[in-house]
């Protein structure tokens, strides 16, 4: 249960960044 | 950020690095290294080749009737027509102004009639940053020059008003145009206008940066941890939303491009931009990420209200690391390209501290707002090109530290 939760924590925090990564790619495709 | 030592993550990892008895060749991060560094030489020089085109065909765009105006003078730009038949009071000129704005070179076209009163303002070419660029706009800044004469100083805070949270681009703006303005008015009109020469701008706002450099370094040197978030609130405050002046990759963008303000008029520009490079330099630490940043400071402020800090996987650690890196590269080629430092400025600080922006960057915002409840320092972790430029600095002043083999602060 544990390592579920871990694992949980894992996978939002890679979300929250490649949920940003890809907004910022947007604005550099904007820019093009 | 650690909060005592004033070392970033990177920085950590490097001196993990350094502190293997031998240095491994990575010859793929050789490569890598030296491939974005020849991208960025081959950016500059497209941008170079680029970067001084002809003003006029932006003029012509926008006034299609200056295409067929005589051309009376170069530099600055006179252009001026008659209308056949139609006799003097058909007379129509067209002059361009241009300035050194917060983030470049800017150029307006004025638009004037027979008396010398301005008909017309055209903002033709500029680098300022977006929302400061639309506030201008929102404000109703440019309206405020239509009917002024050519003998009117157009001077900020005088005849002209200037925009708050806007005033740097303001006062560029309106030098473009007094220069505008100026040269019809002693080309055509025979007026004698003297032009006043800059006098140093040094006041509270310059004083009180420099106050937080200097409370950022005694919280760094003495490790006093409550001068610390005392210099970073005042620094929120102050640097955030009173003057929405946080260091971005523009500034540095600009200092590359050699796009950098007459220290005379801008020396705040001056103290941000060399205070953060020098304390890198000279402290070999970054002291503005540590306790200066606005945004930096709001990221804290997140991660302690929830209490949270999710762990990253190891695997995605590696690649995470190396964003950073990747988008400061990608935000100077456009820089370099571009010939605009703000073009590569895709940090959500002005949105934020300015409140105006484009739909993309109010998303950017809110991601980064909510990555730094969850995980700390989120946006300085894994995207912020201001702390990769000054983590470089640190890590090079160390190198040449090493080189010497003088008596290092580095640990």
């Amino acid at each position: 249960m544990s390592l579920a939760r871990d694992r949980l924590k894992q996978a939002l925090g890679m979300v929250l960044i490649v949920a940003t990564l890809a907004l910022i790619l947007v604005y550099f495709s904007g820019i093009l | 950020m650690s909060a005592g030592t004033g070392l970033s993550f990177r920085m950590k990892f490097y001196i993990l690095e350094n502190s293997m008895s031998k240095q491994r060749t990575r010859p793929i991060g050789r490569a890598l290294n030296w491939g974005a560094v020849l991208t960025l030489i081959a950016a500059y020089a497209v941008g170079y080749a680029i970067r001084n085109r002809e003003i006029l065909p932006l003029l012509f765009e926008q006034a299609p009737e200056a295409a067929a105006m005589d051309k009376i003078r170069d530099h600055p730009l006179v252009l001026a027509s008659e209308a056949p038949g139609q006799g003097p009071e058909a007379a129509r000129y067209y002059t361009i102004g241009r300035a050194q704005g917060w983030g470049g070179p800017l150029s307006i076209g004025l638009c004037f009639n027979e008396e010398g009163r301005i008909l017309q303002v055209l903002v033709l070419d500029h680098n300022e940053t977006l929302p400061f660029y639309y506030r201008l706009e929102k404000k109703g800044f440019f309206e405020q020059f239509e009917s002024r004469h050519v003998s009117e100083p157009l001077w900020p805070g005088e005849d002209v008003d200037t925009v708050t949270q806007a005033t740097v681009s303001s006062e560029a703006f309106t030098e473009a145009i007094r220069q505008g303005s100026h040269v019809l008015g002693r080309e055509i009109f025979g007026l004698e206008l003297r032009e006043r020469q800059p006098r140093w701008r040094i006041g509270l706002n310059e004083g009180f940066l420099v106050l937080l450099f200097v409370g950022a370094g005694i919280s760094f040197l003495g490790k006093l941890r409550m001068v610390r978030y005392l210099v970073m609130a005042a620094a929120f405050f102050f640097l955030g939303f009173h003057l929405n002046a946080s260091l971005s990759i523009g500034h540095f963008g600009s200092v590359l491009l050699g796009y950098v303000p007459h220290v005379v008029t801008h020396p705040f520009w001056w103290i941000l931009v060399c205070g953060a490079l020098l304390a890198a330099f000279i402290l070999k630490r970054n002291l503005y990420c540590h306790a200066l940043c606005p945004f930096g400071s709001l990221q804290e402020l997140n991660s302690r209200i929830s209490g949270s800090n999710l762990p990253v996987a190891r695997g995605f650690i590696r690649v995470a690391r190396a964003l950073p890196y990747a988008l400061t590269w990608l935000a100077l080629i456009f820089v370099f390209l571009t010939s605009s430092p703000t073009s590569g400025a895709y940090e959500p600080f002005p949105t934020l501290f300015g409140l105006e922006g484009m739909e993309i960057q109010w998303l950017i915002l809110a991601s980064v707002i909510l990555g730094s409840l969850f995980i700390k320092r989120f946006f300085c972790r894994f995207f912020c090109p201001v702390g990769i430029v000054l983590d470089l600095i640190v890590m090079a002043r160390c190198r040449l530290g090493n080189l010497r083999k003088e008596k290092t602060e580095c640990p």
